[in-house]
């Protein structure tokens, strides 16, 4: 008994609750529009031993009587945007560039958490195109593939965590993972994201 | 940055055991992901010579295959 009071409260027997968050969030998602989840839970998926607070998704950008429906479903399915409970706020937000957060309904706004963002530029639809189940991961989730994750957090992101991160990542593909697609990406975010040449 | 002054408001604000308890449980997930990663790569011979290449990186490390 006390096993099984462990095993509720950890939030095992079927997924830690990371993933629980993650598959349950996607899945009500992938309803009514393309996503990527992108950067930490990538790197977390593949075995780093680091804490995350939020999940990062991009999705491709909705109508707003889209948007209504699948704010409706999150809303019905126990999530609650941080920012507002108004739809039309939200989507406000998302259309301006900045980014939602949603937790689970009842846990006084605590983490985990899914960050959401629309596509916003030629980076993102790239992203978007190219995106991918990874299946070490075990996870029946859309990510950005491997390559645009290294390039991210070894040409704009580069903290101490973003670049441990890409090694990792680099070490497990090591055989798989297009180096030239790797540099392709780098350029555009060197073009794009840091406004060089 | 938002976030974490979010949570350090919230950590500043409410007991201990509120927020020690939402801290635990994601440490806890995000340490039963990786073993559940490892726990995976043991499982095919792809799999085997990654946990390999891992290791060789981790200079005076754990052993990942435990």
């Amino acid at each position: 008994m006390l096993c099984l009071l462990i095993l509720m409260e950890r939030g095992i027997g079927d997924k830690n609750i990371l993933d629980k968050f993650a598959e349950d969030f996607c899945s009500i998602v992938e309803k009514y529009v393309k996503y990527i989840v992108v950067s930490g839970f990538v790197a977390i998926s593949h075995g780093r031993k680091r804490t995350t607070e939020d999940i990062d998704m991009i999705i491709e950008k909705i109508s707003f009587d889209k948007f209504i429906k699948l704010h409706g479903d999150l809303d019905k399915s126990g999530f609650e945007c941080m920012q507002s409970s108004k739809v039309s706020e939200i989507y406000e937000y998302l259309t301006s560039g900045h980014s939602v957060r949603y937790v689970r309904k009842g846990g006084d706004f605590l983490p985990p958490e899914m960050e959401i963002k629309f596509v916003k530029d030629e980076l993102d639809e790239m992203q978007m195109k190219t995106r991918r189940k990874l299946n070490f991961t075990g996870l029946e989730i859309w990510f950005s593939s491997i390559e645009f994750n290294i390039a991210f957090k070894e040409e704009l992101l580069k903290s101490n965590k973003d670049i441990e991160d890409a090694k990792h990542l680099r070490i497990i593909y090591k055989d798989d993972i297009n180096d030239e697609f790797i540099e392709e990406i780098k350029s555009k975010i060197r073009r794009l994201r840091l406004n060089e040449g | 940055m938002e976030q974490v002054e979010k949570w350090a408001e919230f950590v500043r604000n409410n007991p201990r055991e509120k927020w020690k308890k939402s801290v635990n449980l994601l440490m806890e997930a995000t340490y039963q992901k990786a073993d559940e990663f490892y726990e995976r790569l043991k499982k095919t011979e792809k799999g085997r010579e990654i946990l390999g290449r891992l290791r060789g990186e981790r200079i005076g490390g754990r052993d990942l295959e435990k």
